[in-house]
C-alpha cells in the first residue's frame, strides 16, 4: 500500500471522476437537439376562423438551400420553403397541431415576420403578441405585418424570386422600403412599445400580394443551356407570353386602437402618418410645373417633425410643425428653377402636398379616435396633471382636437446640374 | 499481496547503488592503478592505456580513444614526452610530475590522486597521465568528438533575428550564450545529474540581477534529483516543476540563446543540459510563453497586432470546435439565419450528432499531426496529400463530414501553430478534446464549467514562486508594456518586477528619439551637404541650402 492518504486521494478522484461522467451521460434529451434535425421558421400566418386560431408556418425546406453543391449557376432563387398549417382553439394548440404533421421540431427562433390576418386584428392583436413573447424561443424582433383577408393566403400564394423564403422577403423588404417614405415594417417590440404608450395606438403596415408581369424570357431552360440549338427550330427563340410572378407588397397600413384593428390608412395617407412619426427616410414628390401639366419631382432628404399640444382659450390646440428638405431630381419641363421665385414656388407646392398627405391621415385617425401621432404622449410632456384629467377620455378628446398643420419646406439643391437641358442652348 | 510488495521494495531500494565506490585514492604503483582501471572499464573497445618509458620513469596515459582529440594525444602528449628522452630527469616524482606539466603543451590539465574524479574525467573525455611511483596523476583535457555544428533552430523559427540556434555539445551552447553577454557577472554553475550518464547540467544566470531566493530553491530542487540517467531537459523539468500533473509548461524551453540571454536580462535562471539543444528558462509563465522573440524585433506598433492575434489564436486553437458543437447542438437561435441554414443544409447527410462528428475530425487531424511529426521525411508529402484529400475533401464529398466542420477543424489547427512554444499548443491541444465533450453535453454552460476550471487551474499554478499567470494575476500594471501590447524599447523602462527587481531599471529613460534644436541643425548641415554632393538636384539645394543659412544665421 502507498499510504492511506494516497488510497484516499485516488478513492476521491476516481469517485468524483464517475460522478461526473454519469451525469454527462445522465442529461438524456433535454436540451440537445441538432441543428439539421430542427425545421427552420421563416414565417408564419395568424389567422381566425370562427373561434378556431389558423396557425400557417412557413418553413425552409431542409437541404433546399445553401450547401455548397448545389444552388450554383444563374438560376433564380424559388421560394424554397414548405407549409404546415394547424387550428386549435388558441395559438399554441394550433402550433402543437402542426408538430404532429413535422418530421423535425419546429424551430422559431429564426422566425423573421409574423402575418396578422384581417379577422384576427379585428378580434385583437393581445394574443398574437402574448404568444410572441412568451415564446422562449420567439423574439421580440420578429417583424409584424396585417394582411387584408386571411394572412395564410399570401403565404400560400406567394411565388417570390428573389428570396428563398417569405420571411427573408420582407425582412429584406424593411431595410428598404422607408426610403420610399410609403411604408415601414415594425417589429414585435415596437408595437409593444407603441400600445403601451399614452395613446395606446399603432399602425401596422399591410402587406397584399402584387402580381408582377414576369420579364418575358428566351427559350426554355433546356435550350439555354444547349446555345447551340437557338434559332433552329421554330419554337424555339419565340417570346412567350408573359407570366406573372406573384410577389408581395407594401400597400397602407392598419390602424389600431389599443391593440384592434380600427381603420385602414392607405398608401398616402402612411406616409401622412410616416411624415409626422418621423419615419420617413426619404420620399418623392411629384410637383407641377408652372402653367402647364408637366411634373418636377422633389425627393425628400430630410424630415423633422415635432408635435405638440398648447392650450390656447381653454381649448386644446394640436400642433403639428415639419421642416423638410428637398433635392430636385427630375424635371419634365423647361423651367429655370435656378430662379429663387421658382424655388419659392417649389417650396410652397412642398410643403401644400405634404400638409394635404398629413391631413387626410390625421382625419382618418380621427375618424375612430386613435392618435397614432403622438399627441397624447405630447400633452403628457407638456401639462402632466391635464394629461391625467383626459386621459380616460382621450381618444374622444382626439377626435375633436384642432390640429395646426406647419409645414416649412427648403429645396436645398437641383442635382448635379442647375438650369434643365434645352436644345441648342449653347 | 503485501509480502511481495514489501520483498520488491526491499530488493530494489533506491539510493542502493552509490556514488561512492570509487572514493579511494590512486596507489603509488603504477601496475596497481593500471589494474584498477582495467577493471572498473572491464572489456570497453575503446579504453586505451599507453605505456612510456622514460629514462629512470614509467608513465601511462590512459584515455577512452572514442572520446578524445588522436591528433592532440600524439603531437602534444607523445611528442612532448618523448622530448624529455633527450634531457636528465629528476628523481623526485613531485619534481618529475611538475617538470611534465611544465613540457606538454596542453591548456588544461590538473593534478588529481581521487578515482571518482579520475573516472570521472575519463568519462568527460580527458586523459590521464600516471606516474610510477607517484600518488597523483594528471588529468589532460583533450575532448574532441562529433558535434553537429550550430544551425538553424528548427522549433523556433523567427523572421528576424539571429538564425543560431543551440546544439547538443554543451561547451557549445555556452559560447552561444557567452558571445551574446560578455558580462563577467554572467555564471555557468555546473554539477553532474544522473547515477549512470552522469549528465552535466549547467545552471546559467547574471549575478547581480538574479534572486537568491530562487537560486537557492533551484539548486535545492536540482541537488534532490538522484535517477539514473538524464537524457533531455525534460527529466529536469518534470523532476523541478512545481505542479507535476498540470498540462501546462510551467517552464519556458527554448533552443534559441537570443530568447536565454533577454530571459537571463530578465532576472530569470537558464538550465542547460548537455546532449540536448533545449534550455529551460525558469520561472515559467503562460504569458512569457506566448511572446516570441520577433516581437522584440520587430516594429512595435505592428507587434501589437500580432500579439492580438496570436492571443486570438490560443482562443480559437482552444475554443472553436466546442463553440461549433455548443452552437449547432443548443443555441441554434445564435447563430445568423442565413448561417444557420446553410449549417443545417450541409449537415443533412452526415449521420452522427456534431458531437461525434467534431471528435471524430479531432482526433484523426491529431493523429495526423502525429504522424507528420514521426514520419520519414521522404513520405512526408504522401501522407500530407493523403490527409488533405481524404480528410478534407473525400469526407465531405461522402457525406462523413460537413463541409463546415472541415473548416473548423482546420481553422482550428492553424490557430494552433500560431503558439509560439511546442509545449504550451500541446497543451492547448489535449484540454480541446474534453471542452468538445463538455460543449456536446452540457453546450455553452460546459465550455464555460471547462474554461473555468482551467482558469482556476492556471491562476493557482506557480513556477518557483512566480504566478504562472503573473502580470494577469496578480495584476501588475508596469507589466502591461509588454503584455499583449509591446511598447517600444525606450518605454519599456522597468525589467519584469517579479523576477527582475534587484536592478529594475532596464533602460536610461527619456531615450525616446527626438529630434533637439541642435540636433535639427546639424541634421540641416548635413543635408546641405548632401544636397551639395548630389549636384543634380538643384532645386532641392536651394531650398536647403536657405535653410542652412537660417541655421547658420540663428
Amino acid at each position: 500500500m502507498v499510504s492511506k492518504a494516497g488510497s484516499n486521494y485516488f478513492l476521491y478522484v476516481t469517485l468524483g471522476l464517475v460522478a461526473l461522467l454519469t451525469a454527462l451521460f445522465l442529461n438524456g434529451c433535454w436540451d440537445r437537439r441538432e441543428i439539421n434535425e430542427l425545421a427552420f421558421l421563416s414565417s408564419m400566418a395568424v389567422d381566425l376562423a370562427g373561434e378556431q386560431r389558423l396557425l400557417t408556418y412557413e418553413f425552409v425546406r431542409p437541404g433546399a438551400t445553401g450547401g455548397g453543391e448545389r444552388g450554383g449557376g444563374g438560376t433564380l432563387p424559388h421560394r424554397q420553403a414548405t407549409l404546415r398549417s394547424g387550428s386549435g382553439k388558441t395559438i399554441i394548440a394550433a402550433n402543437r397541431q402542426i408538430t404532429t404533421t413535422l418530421p423535425r421540431r419546429a424551430y422559431l427562433a429564426h422566425t423573421n415576420a409574423v402575418l396578422v390576418g384581417e379577422e384576427m386584428a379585428r378580434r385583437g392583436l393581445g394574443e398574437v403578441l402574448d404568444f410572441i413573447d412568451r415564446n422562449p424561443e420567439l423574439r421580440r424582433t420578429t417583424l409584424i405585418m396585417l394582411t387584408r383577408g386571411t394572412a395564410r393566403e399570401i403565404l400560400i400564394k406567394v411565388q417570390g424570386d428573389m428570396e428563398t423564403t417569405l420571411g427573408k422577403e420582407i425582412s429584406g423588404l424593411r431595410k428598404w422600403v422607408q426610403s420610399s417614405g410609403y411604408g415601414f415594417i415594425p417589429n414585435v417590440n415596437d408595437v409593444f412599445f407603441d400600445l403601451s404608450n399614452e395613446a395606446g395606438t399603432t399602425v401596422l403596415p399591410v402587406l397584399e400580394l402584387s402580381p408582377q408581369p414576369f420579364p418575358p424570357h428566351i427559350g426554355t431552360g433546356a435550350s439555354s443551356s444547349s446555345g447551340g440549338s437557338r434559332g433552329t427550330g421554330s419554337t424555339e427563340g419565340r417570346v412567350e407570353e408573359p407570366e406573372t410572378v406573384r410577389t408581395v407588397h407594401l400597400n397602407g397600413a392598419g390602424l389600431f386602437y389599443h391593440d384592434k384593428l380600427v381603420a385602414w390608412l392607405d398608401k398616402d395617407q402612411v406616409r401622412g402618418w410616416a411624415w409626422v412619426r418621423n419615419k420617413v427616410r426619404r420620399a418623392v414628390l411629384a410637383l407641377r410645373c408652372q402653367g402647364n401639366n408637366t411634373k418636377v419631382a422633389v425627393d425628400i432628404t430630410e424630415a423633422r417633425a415635432d408635435v405638440s399640444v398648447d392650450m390656447q382659450g381653454g381649448q386644446l390646440q394640436g400642433k403639428i410643425k415639419l421642416r423638410v428638405e428637398g433635392e430636385l431630381l427630375e424635371q419634365q419641363c423647361n423651367l429655370d428653377f435656378t430662379r429663387e421665385e421658382a424655388i419659392k414656388s417649389l417650396e410652397s407646392q412642398m410643403a401644400a402636398q405634404i400638409t394635404a398627405e398629413i391631413s387626410s391621415a390625421l382625419n382618418q385617425a380621427k375618424m375612430v379616435g386613435a392618435d397614432v401621432f403622438g399627441f397624447g404622449g405630447a400633452l403628457h410632456r407638456q401639462q402632466p396633471e391635464l394629461w391625467h384629467q383626459l386621459q380616460g377620455r382621450w381618444n374622444e378628446e382626439f377626435k375633436k382636437l384642432p390640429v395646426a398643420i406647419n409645414v416649412e419646406a427648403k429645396l436645398r439643391r437641383t442635382g448635379m446640374t442647375g438650369r434643365p437641358w434645352q436644345p441648342g442652348a449653347r | 499481496m503485501l509480502w511481495l510488495w514489501r520483498l520488491l521494495w526491499r530488493e530494489a531500494t533506491p539510493g542502493k547503488q552509490t556514488s561512492n565506490e570509487h572514493a579511494l585514492p590512486i596507489t603509488t604503483r603504477l601496475e596497481a592503478n593500471i589494474e584498477y582501471l582495467k577493471k572498473t572499464f572491464g572489456r570497453s573497445e575503446d579504453l586505451v592505456i599507453r605505456e612510456i618509458e622514460l629514462p629512470g620513469n614509467k608513465l601511462a596515459l590512459v584515455y577512452l580513444e572514442t572520446l578524445i582529440d588522436r591528433d592532440v594525444v600524439q603531437r602534444d602528449i607523445l611528442r612532448s614526452l618523448l622530448a624529455l628522452q633527450a634531457i636528465p630527469l629528476p628523481g623526485d616524482k613531485a619534481r618529475f610530475s611538475r617538470l611534465i606539466r611544465a613540457r606538454l603543451t596542453i591548456g588544461d590539465l590538473q593534478e588529481e590522486r581521487l578515482w571518482s574524479k579520475i573516472i570521472t574525467g575519463l568519462l568527460d573525455g580527458k586523459a590521464v597521465l600516471m606516474v610510477e611511483g607517484y600518488s597523483r596523476c594528471l588529468l589532460l583535457s583533450i575532448e574532441g568528438w562529433e558535434k553537429r555544428p550550430v544551425e538553424e533552430p528548427v522549433n523556433e523559427v523567427s523572421i528576424r533575428g539571429p538564425r543560431e540556434g543551440f546544439a547538443e555539445n554543451l561547451a557549445t551552447n555556452i559560447s552561444l550564450i557567452r558571445r551574446r553577454l560578455r558580462a563577467p557577472e554572467l555564471r555557468f554553475e555546473a554539477m553532474n545529474l544522473g547515477r549512470r550518464t552522469h549528465t552535466k547540467v549547467v545552471i546559467c544566470y547574471l549575478e547581480g540581477l538574479v534572486l537568491k531566493g530562487i537560486l537557492e530553491e533551484l539548486r535545492r530542487r536540482l541537488q534532490r534529483i538522484d535517477i539514473d540517467g538524464i537524457l533531455e531537459s525534460g527529466y529536469i523539468e518534470e523532476l523541478i516543476e512545481d505542479a507535476p500533473n498540470s498540462p501546462f509548461p510551467q517552464l519556458n524551453r527554448t533552443e534559441r540563446p537570443d530568447k536565454l540571454v533577454a530571459d537571463l536580462l530578465e532576472g530569470r535562471i537558464a538550465v542547460l543540459t548537455d546532449g540536448t539543444p533545449f534550455a529551460l528558462i525558469l520561472p515559467g509563465s503562460l504569458i512569457s510563453q506566448l511572446h516570441a522573440p520577433d516581437d522584440y524585433y520587430e516594429r512595435w506598433p505592428l507587434t501589437i497586432g500580432i500579439r492580438l492575434f496570436r492571443f486570438l489564436g490560443i482562443f480559437i486553437a482552444l475554443l472553436l470546435p466546442s463553440l461549433y458543437v455548443a452552437l449547432t447542438t443548443f443555441h441554434q437561435e445564435m447563430i445568423p439565419t442565413p448561417l444557420a441554414i446553410s449549417i443545417a443544409a450541409q449537415r443533412e447527410l452526415v449521420p452522427y450528432p456534431a458531437v461525434v462528428e467534431a471528435l471524430i475530425m479531432q482526433v484523426l487531424f491529431e493523429i495526423l499531426i502525429e504522424a507528420g511529426i514521426r514520419l520519414p521525411r521522404a513520405i512526408g508529402t504522401a501522407i500530407s496529400i493523403v490527409g488533405a484529400l481524404v480528410i478534407g475533401e473525400a469526407a465531405v464529398r461522402a457525406g462523413l463530414m460537413s463541409a463546415a466542420m472541415v473548416i473548423v477543424i482546420a481553422a482550428t489547427a492553424i490557430a494552433s501553430f500560431t503558439i509560439p512554444t511546442f509545449g504550451l499548443s500541446q497543451a492547448v491541444r489535449m484540454l480541446r478534446l474534453p471542452m468538445i465533450l463538455l460543449a456536446g453535453f452540457l453546450g455553452l454552460l460546459g465550455i464555460f464549467a471547462g474554461l473555468l476550471v482551467i482558469l482556476i487551474h492556471l491562476v493557482s499554478l506557480r513556477s518557483f514562486g512566480e504566478p504562472y499567470l503573473s502580470p494577469l494575476a496578480p495584476f501588475i500594471w508596469e507589466a502591461q508594456k509588454d503584455l499583449v501590447v509591446r511598447v517600444p524599447w525606450w518605454a519599456m523602462l522597468w525589467r519584469p518586477v517579479l523576477t527582475g527587481w534587484r536592478d529594475l531599471w532596464r533602460i536610461k529613460p527619456g531615450l525616446h528619439p527626438f529630434i533637439t534644436s541642435r540636433d535639427k541643425n546639424a541634421q540641416d548641415e548635413l543635408e546641405t551637404q548632401l544636397g551639395e554632393g548630389n549636384g543634380k538636384s538643384v532645386p532641392a539645394r536651394k531650398g536647403k541650402k536657405k535653410t542652412g543659412k537660417l541655421a547658420r544665421k540663428r
